[in-house]
This record gives structure tokens, C-alpha cells and sequence, in this order.
């Protein structure tokens, strides 16, 4: 007994000293779980372990604990959960939120407290130019590039006019904002809905009413799907082309079947994109989970590769927040979508945008088809206004 | 067109308020109980019409079964929990209540799941309708409307003509009188709030194609359905559809006419005003 108890002290004692390689990496994962956006959480905890087990079960030679939090799809549950996180379980890495909101909460932990926050998908506009941290990274997308690239697509097809509409929340502002910046025509209106709506049928009355040639809509998934089938019960799927980003997507389209066959959908990864490493994961996704993989869970498969690579190049040795971030900005993985990934000055994304059009596959179910490039190696316009200090 | 399609939209919002309104409003009005967790009735009304639709596959089945579901599960709230209630300070019912509330979510969350669920609608619901040349409107939103009148004319002539709808606007009167009389007020009360729940069940089903089916989706609608009872004068039936009109409509126009968010704060400011001018709300109930 008492021998154990010496040796264990030992064991205490020597740990944390520098130098060694940690015994194992804690990755915290905050996302959604609860509510209409639910399908997010489950999205990205798949996708985050598929591509765990694809690497072995490990990341860098290191075992992994996954510490998860429900955060409800609400800023301040967010904020506790990644406090939890970095003063009680004592996380190397935070990944997860799915939504604007709530990884806007779960940075201000972070950014204080120096952990690496890997975006399971968004890139808010806010963490791009002037305020961008150091410690944020996203491997999802630009939130702004998206929409840009559906705008970009109105303007190549000589759309005349848009009607814009998306909730009042920060990725809504950049979502139109996105749209706005590359579309050459009229803009009819510019309509921001409360946060939390439901039922929008004032807002279709009023689109109804305005007949514009195009209309662009942004909301989270479970929102959007709510919107998709409030505007084809009010006959409108025939009158007005309806565009979007990748909030509508996997997490959705199962729900919707047929309601958004034909809608354009702006991307920076879809489950048709051809390169054998995407046709793997997706593959293996349907055979291990029953559906087919969302944008957050191909992000949160990159969140495995990337983490992979970074404690790879550390040789395990991940104590050192300073180096663990460096090692994340520098790392060299090869992205689900099947090219090098690369990150810009402002820890965005550099990478190719899509559109891509909903069409059903070969067993009848409604995917994000025909992805075609819009933007090519895309560094997002805020990216010039990032000065990132210990770069 | 946009107006009257505006009008209809906010009409329609209203008297799906009014559904839940008349039942708080009764509750609140005659047993005196606050009652947070009417929301949770409302949610439970649209989950069990989910299982119900995918067990029969016919939205009209989840209508017919959800009703009754929710009253017996409203007439067991009352009568394990709430009627113990009656007599204790308001801040002990509004604790119990809210209590209730985070029960019953994580009650649904266990049965149903954390993610949202799709009540799908019969094809002949599903189109649009158009009854007036050149204005196309959802034929379930129109049939929301129809339903929320017939409910409401059912409840004039429940509380108006028959001896029950006597002993409740008695009840709301004057209690102490109404049991003195010999009035079994116990049963008037479970009876009462059976009635509530299962309007709220009503509102529920009626909800659920529109919105999605999710844990908490009460939550939201009951502060609203709050609102429009202190608006309409508390315990009054007639001043719950007015309320709920009025808050639909002025919801609906606050939200295209205004910026978001200043539309989201337009009835609480109508409801303030109007409690300045009439602080006993636009009908009270026993005057």
C-alpha cells in the first residue's frame, strides 16, 4: 500500500514537468445537442469520430479523451460549458460550436484563457479582420465566402434582383453581407427576422408581394427547414427561385425530402465533391451512422486531421499552449475535400467555394449534387485587416 | 392584398395565441393558479400528436387523440401536484410551476429526443387556397382560423348557455359563494383545468405542422399567452380573443414594418400603454 502510494506521488510529481510527451490530449467539444439545431451536435460528434478512428483512435500518436457539453444552442450555456472545460477538465483543445452565437460565447473563454479553439464549421466575420485571435482557428469556412459565392453565382447567370433575408444575429449580417459583395444586380430588400422566429409567414407575405427574381435566405438548419416548408406551403416554391448557403444541408434535407429539390447552395464542401478521401468519409459515414455526413460533420473530420498533424509535429510534446498553437497554424494535412489545406493570416480558411444544386442520388434521397467552383483558393476580404500579434 | 394577407397572417398568429390564452386565462380566473407550465401542455400536445401520426400515418387521428391526451395529462398535473397549490402564496405556485416546466422537458426529452420533429400534413391541407381573385393563402393556415373561431364560439356558448359555463363565470366571481351553494368547486376546478389543458393541446397540434416539434418549444408562447391575458383583463374569455387578436396583429405588422429589434418589443410596449389606460386590461372578467 504504502509503496503504491510513493510510487504514485512520483508519478504526480514528475507530469507536468516540460519536456515530456503528454500521456494523452483532451479535446473539449461544445456544440449543440438540445432544441431545433440538435442536429448539429450529433452532425459533428460523428464526424469528429469517424475521423478519429480513421486515424487509428489517435491523434499524433497520442490517446484521446473527448470531453462533450451540451450548449443548448444558447450563448450563456456555451460560455459555462467552455469554462467547465478549461478550469475543471483542464482541455489541450476546444472544438465544436456550430453556430455563430455560440462560438462567439465559447471564444470569449478561450481567447482569454489561450486554448485553441477549432471552429466545427463557422468563421464569423467578427474573428477575421481586426479582432482575429491567435488562438482561433476555423477548418469549416468564412462564414461571409459562402454567401459570396451564391451571390458570385446570381451574377454570373445575370440575375436582375435579390430579396435578402436572415435572422438578426451576427452570420446573418455576414451571410447578406456576403451576398451583396460579388452580385451585380438590384437588391429589392434586406430583411432581418427576430433570432429565435418560428413561423414566418408575415415575411413570405411581404416577399410574395415584392416578386423578386431570386431570393436569398440564411438560417440555422432547423430554422431554415421551417422556412423551406412554411414558403412551399405558401405556393411559392414556383414563383420565386429560392438560394441558399450550406445551412441547408444534411442536417436538413433528410427532414425536407423533395421541398428543396433544385435550390442552389453555396459551400465550401459537399458529400458529391470527387476525390477518393471525400468518398471515403462519406462512405464510411453512411455505413457507421445511417446518413449522409453535414458541412459540420466534414468539418469536425478535419478538426481530427488537423489536430492529427499538429500533435504529430510536436512529437507528442502539447504542454506548451504557444507551441500547440503554432504547431495547428502550420499544420500539413491533406482536407476532406481533397486538397492541402491551408489556413490564411487570420486562421480562416483558404480554400475553394462551391455551388452546389440539391438533387436526389441514386437511392432517391435529396443531396447537395453537382458541386461546381465559384471561388477559387478564396482568401475572405477581412483578412487584410488582421494583424495578428506572435503570428 | 398584402394588407389583407398581412391581416390574415396576424389573425391567424391570434387566435392560436387565443387557444392557449382561454385556458390560462380560465385557470388563472377561477382556481387562482398561475400556471408557467401551460406551455409544457402545449409541447406535450405536439409530441404526442407526432407519435400518434407516425403510428396511424393521419394528421387527423393526432388531432382527434392529442386533445383528450393532453386534458387527462393536465387533469393528473392538477390533481397530483397543483391542488395543493390553491391556498400558498403566488410565489410558491410560480416556483412549482416553473418547476413543472423543466420536468416535463426533460420528460419529453427522454420519450421523444433532443432533436426536433416534422409533423407532416394530408395533402389537402398542404396546398394553398384562393378565395378572393389574385390572394393565395396556405389552406392549414386558413383551416388554423376556422378552428380557433369554432373553439371560440363553443367556448361562448359553453360559458354563456349551459349550467357549467354558470358555475365557472360564478366561480369567477365569487368563489367562497359558489362553494358555499353547495357547488362541488373541486371537480369545477379539475374540470376547469382539464378544459385548458386540452385547448393548449389543441394549439399544440395546430403548431406543430408550422413550427418544429422540440423540447421547450412552450416556453416561448407562454410568455406571450401571458401577456395577452393581463392585456384582456385576467379570468375573461371575451377579453383573451381580443387580447390575442389585437397581439397577433400588431406582432405581425411590428415585424414588416419595423427593424427586428424594435418589432420584438412592440407588445410589450402595447401592453404597457394599455395598462395605463386600463389597468384591469381591455374586457375584465367580473365587473
Amino acid at each position: 500500500m504504502r509503496r503504491t502510494g510513493l510510487l504514485l506521488a512520483t508519478i504526480l510529481a514528475v507530469a507536468p514537468s516540460a519536456g515530456w510527451a503528454a500521456d494523452k490530449i483532451k479535446v473539449g467539444l461544445v456544440t449543440t445537442y438540445t432544441g431545433s439545431e440538435a442536429a448539429y451536435g450529433e452532425m459533428e460528434t460523428d464526424g469528429f469520430k469517424l475521423g478519429l478512428q480513421h486515424l487509428g483512435g489517435k491523434l499524433g500518436g497520442l490517446p484521446v479523451e473527448i470531453v462533450t457539453g451540451d450548449d443548448e444552442n444558447k450563448t450563456d450555456v456555451a460560455i459555462q460549458q467552455a469554462t467547465r472545460m478549461v478550469e475543471r477538465d483542464r482541455v489541450d483543445v476546444i472544438t465544436g460550436p456550430a453556430l455563430t452565437t455560440t462560438l462567439l460565447g465559447v471564444n470569449k473563454i478561450t481567447r482569454e484563457a489561450k486554448i485553441p479553439l477549432i471552429s466545427g464549421g463557422p468563421g464569423p466575420s467578427v474573428l477575421a479582420g481586426r479582432q482575429c485571435d491567435p488562438y482561433f482557428f476555423s477548418v469549416g469556412w468564412q462564414n461571409d465566402a459562402l454567401a459570396e459565392a451564391t451571390g458570385q453565382y446570381l451574377a454570373d447567370r445575370k440575375v436582375e434582383d435579390v430579396y435578402l433575408l436572415a435572422p438578426q444575429i451576427q452570420a446573418g449580417r455576414d451571410m447578406l453581407a456576403g451576398v451583396k459583395r460579388h452580385f451585380t444586380g438590384k437588391v429589392v430588400a434586406e430583411k432581418y427576422t427576430q433570432m429565435t422566429q418560428m413561423d414566418f409567414a408575415a415575411e413570405i407575405s411581404e416577399i410574395q408581394a415584392a416578386a423578386p427574381k431570386a431570393l436569398f435566405i440564411f438560417f440555422p438548419a432547423g430554422q431554415e427547414s421551417n422556412f423551406i416548408q412554411q414558403w412551399n406551403q405558401a405556393g411559392m416554391k414556383d414563383k420565386v427561385p429560392l438560394y441558399t448557403m450550406n445551412a441547408l444541408d444534411q442536417a436538413n434535407l433528410p427532414g425536407l425530402g423533395d421541398l428543396a429539390l433544385g435550390i442552389p447552395i453555396g459551400a465550401n464542401w459537399t458529400e458529391s465533391i470527387d476525390a477518393p478521401i471525400n468518398k471515403k468519409f462519406v462512405d464510411d459515414f453512411v455505413a457507421a451512422y445511417g446518413k449522409i455526413p453535414s458541412s459540420q460533420a466534414a468539418a469536425a473530420y478535419n478538426v481530427a486531421l488537423i489536430l492529427d498533424a499538429a500533435v504529430k509535429s510536436l512529437g507528442g510534446k502539447i504542454e506548451d499552449k504557444d507551441a500547440l498553437r503554432h504547431a495547428i497554424k502550420t499544420a500539413q494535412f491533406v482536407q476532406v475535400t481533397g486538397k492541402p489545406f491551408r489556413f490564411g493570416v487570420n486562421n480562416m480558411p483558404v480554400e475553394d467555394y462551391y455551388v452546389a444544386t440539391v438533387a436526389k442520388n441514386a437511392a432517391g434521397k435529396p443531396i447537395m449534387a453537382n458541386p461546381v467552383v465559384v471561388l477559387h483558393d478564396y482568401v475572405d476580404v477581412y483578412a487584410k485587416d488582421c494583424k495578428m500579434t506572435g503570428g | 392584398m398584402l394588407l389583407v394577407q398581412q391581416l390574415l397572417n396576424g389573425i391567424q398568429f391570434g387566435l392560436m395565441l387565443f387557444l392557449m390564452a382561454a385556458g390560462l386565462t380560465l385557470v388563472f380566473g377561477i382556481v387562482n393558479l398561475i400556471n408557467l407550465a401551460h406551455g409544457s401542455l402545449y409541447m406535450l400536445g405536439a409530441f404526442i400528436g407526432v407519435s400518434v401520426q407516425q403510428w396511424t400515418g393521419s394528421y387527423l387521428w393526432a388531432v382527434v387523440l392529442a386533445i383528450p391526451a393532453t386534458a387527462i395529462v393536465g387533469i393528473a398535473m392538477e390533481m397530483s401536484t397543483l391542488r395543493t397549490l390553491y391556498s400558498r402564496p403566488r410565489l410558491d405556485q410560480v416556483l412549482c410551476t416553473f418547476g413543472l416546466i423543466l420536468f416535463l422537458n426533460e420528460i419529453a426529452k427522454i420519450i421523444w429526443g433532443p432533436a426536433s420533429l416534422r409533423m407532416k400534413l394530408p395533402d389537402f391541407l398542404n396546398g394553398t387556397i384562393s378565395f378572393i381573385p389574385g390572394l393565395t393563402y396556405p389552406t392549414f393556415r386558413l383551416a388554423v382560423i376556422i378552428a380557433g373561431l369554432v373553439v371560440a364560439g363553443l367556448l361562448y356558448v359553453l360559458i354563456t348557455r349551459t349550467r357549467i359555463g354558470m358555475l365557472i363565470r360564478a366561480g369567477a366571481s365569487d368563489r367562497g359563494m359558489v362553494a358555499a351553494l353547495g357547488v362541488d368547486i373541486k371537480t369545477l376546478f379539475t374540470l376547469v383545468f382539464g378544459l385548458g389543458a386540452a385547448l393548449a393541446g389543441l394549439a399544440g397540434i395546430m403548431a406543430a405542422p408550422i413550427y418544429s416539434v422540440q423540447v421547450g418549444m412552450g416556453d416561448g408562447i407562454v410568455i406571450l399567452t401571458l401577456v395577452v391575458i393581463v392585456i384582456g383583463g385576467i379570468g375573461s374569455v371575451r377579453g383573451a380573443l381580443a387580447a390575442s387578436l389585437l397581439v397577433g396583429i400588431v406582432d405581425t405588422y411590428a415585424r414588416v414594418l419595423l427593424p427586428a429589434s424594435v418589432g420584438q418589443i412592440c407588445i410589450y410596449v402595447l401592453m404597457a400603454g394599455l395598462l395605463f389606460v386600463r389597468p384591469r386590461g381591455l374586457l375584465p372578467a367580473n365587473v
